[in-house]
């Protein structure tokens, strides 16, 4: 290990800065290669704010040290990651899901995109019928009340 | 499910936020069939996102990708499935009526990603989706009073399933003509021209791999000329390849996806498992693998020594009962890698304790939209 890590500052939409080491911005496709094309010591991201970009950073900085620690990819730090994983999402507001999902996919962090899109997928999955879904994500149903009759007839059985 | 059920979201204002469309479906496509089901009801806008042709095609890749499950026909127009494998103990069983039956439901073709093929007369073929329960009744053929076989393949490319028709003159006589139908599509039969098909006359099961439909034919009425055809979805066109002789071209062979690949497997009574992979398709190279079952395979003794097996894409071979209760299901699991038995136990989705008496049992059932 060099004593000197790089260090690369981000800087969100509303000018919150982080600074990193490099090793965690490599967690991101997009600023990898973002940091290769254009090697300045600051980058704005216009996409993200500050809230979500700590967020971002808080997963990438967990993710990049167990790598690196558990070099002999022990089970344990395995584990001791997804406990991590579980935490960082569990008191989080679908608003914020969202916000990360977004983000994540635009910052090409393909572990932390999947991680909230299974956030949501089980919330889904616990939701017991359409009218739960429409209030756990906020959804404004678009039928009448005969279509809705009509739809939820035709799949009775997907229900019990 | 005991631990997502407790698990919410503390309540955002979640109404000024959403999701481009592409980032939903990242979502929606982790979601098992039955939920995307329920969901249907929420919105219009819904309803159209999860029966898009594209969603549709990225759901079956996503649950190609992951270990397949298994799917039952029993007797009087039943159906039974076990959603995945991936562990072998936490899976459950669910069994339900095939919607709009025949008095006996016979499968014509086994599943090609969870669809399967049924005659409802014998000009009429259905084609039903358990994961959905729906189905489409293709448009009549004429048979002319031909003995047919019909097969289902699938085009990878287009996400196209096209069911095949071979007529005969009678049983195992060469093919006299062959028609095809793009499933969902056509809207009759077309016929395929017959002089680049070599005569055959088709036996036995297909499988069907990454949009190629392989079965088993004699090219003379011998045992001595199986050869194995294939058929490939996308462009239609007919190929053949010789049978590997170590399977001794026995009728009893029957052809399974063996890792992704081409194979033909032959278990015998004296418990020997014989399984050529056709490595190398363009050089017709074939590896021979023959196991001796060492752990005698001892299905339980309630099974009355009537089963039947599955061979599953990782070398593992599935015996079933032939009649079973709703409540449990009872399966033993051979590997043939590790030459090791398993006996798992699931549980039903009733404590109904109804008999099912089993048709056929597939292990390649993948979740699927077709027909929603």
């Amino acid at each position: 290990m060099e004593n000197e890590k790089k260090m690369i500052t981000l800087k969100s939409s509303d000018d919150v800065t982080f600074e990193v080491e490099e090793a965690v911005v490599l967690e991101s496709q997009f600023l990898s290669h973002l940091v290769q094309d254009c090697p300045a010591p600051e980058h704005k991201i216009k996409e993200v704010t500050g809230k979500i970009l700590s967020k971002v950073v808080e997963y990438c900085e967990k993710h990049v040290v167990v790598v690196v620690d558990g070099g002999d990819s022990s089970s344990s730090s395995g584990d001791d990651l997804k406990k991590w994983d579980d935490k960082f999402i569990k008191e989080m507001d679908l608003s914020t899901v969202y916000d990360l999902i977004a983000a994540a996919n635009y910052l090409n962090i393909q572990a932390l995109l999947d991680l909230m899109c299974q956030r949501v997928a089980d919330v889904i999955t616990a939701c017991k019928d359409h009218k739960e879904i429409r209030e756990t994500l906020g959804i404004v149903s678009d039928y009448t009340a005969e279509e809705e009759a009509e739809v939820l007839k035709e799949n009775e059985w997907a229900f019990d | 499910m005991e631990t997502q059920s407790r698990m919410k979201l503390p309540k955002g204002n979640v109404m000024s936020h959403s999701l481009p469309l592409d980032l939903t479906m990242e979502i929606l496509k982790l979601l098992p069939v039955k939920t995307l089901i329920r969901f249907l009801s929420v919105s219009k806008l819904w309803a159209s996102t999860i029966r898009s042709r594209y969603f549709m095609k990225l759901l079956l890749n996503v649950s190609l990708s992951r270990p397949k499950g298994l799917l039952f026909l029993f007797r009087h127009g039943y159906c039974g499935l076990v959603l995945s494998q991936n562990t072998h103990e936490s899976s459950s069983f669910t069994t339900f009526q095939v919607s709009c039956h025949p008095p006996q439901l016979s499968t014509v073709s086994p599943s090609v990603h969870g669809l399967i093929c049924y005659k409802q007369s014998t000009t009429r073929l259905v084609i039903y989706n358990p994961c959905t329960r729906r189905s489409i009744t293709l448009p009549e053929i004429d048979t002319r009073r031909r003995s047919n076989d019909y097969y289902l393949g699938h085009d990878p490319i287009d996400n196209d399933y096209k069911a095949l028709c071979i007529m005969s003159g009678s049983n195992h006589d060469l093919v006299k003509e062959i028609r095809v139908l793009t499933v969902g599509k056509d809207n009759s039969w077309r016929i395929i021209e017959n002089s680049i098909i070599i005569p055959h006359a088709p036996f036995g099961r297909e499988v069907c791999i990454r949009g190629v439909l392989y079965y088993q034919a004699f090219t003379r009425k011998k045992m001595s000329d199986l050869i194995i055809m294939s058929f490939d979805v996308r462009s239609e066109k007919f190929y053949s390849t010789k049978i590997p002789i170590t399977l001794l071209r026995n009728i009893g062979t029957k052809l399974i996806s063996y890792e992704g690949k081409l194979a033909a497997i032959l278990v015998t009574e004296t418990n020997v498992a014989r399984l050529c992979v056709l490595e190398d398709a363009a050089k017709e190279e074939w590896s021979t693998k023959i196991v001796v079952l060492s752990t005698r395979v001892d299905p339980p003794i309630h099974w009355g020594g009537q089963y039947y097996t599955t061979e599953t894409d990782t070398g593992e071979i599935i015996f079933a009962p032939h009649s079973l209760h709703a409540s449990v299901l009872d399966l033993v699991y051979y590997d043939i890698k590790t030459n090791s038995a398993e006996t798992v136990s699931m549980r039903g989705n009733t404590t109904d304790r109804t008999s099912y008496y089993t048709l056929s049992v597939s292990s390649n059932l993948v979740e699927n939209l077709m027909f929603l």
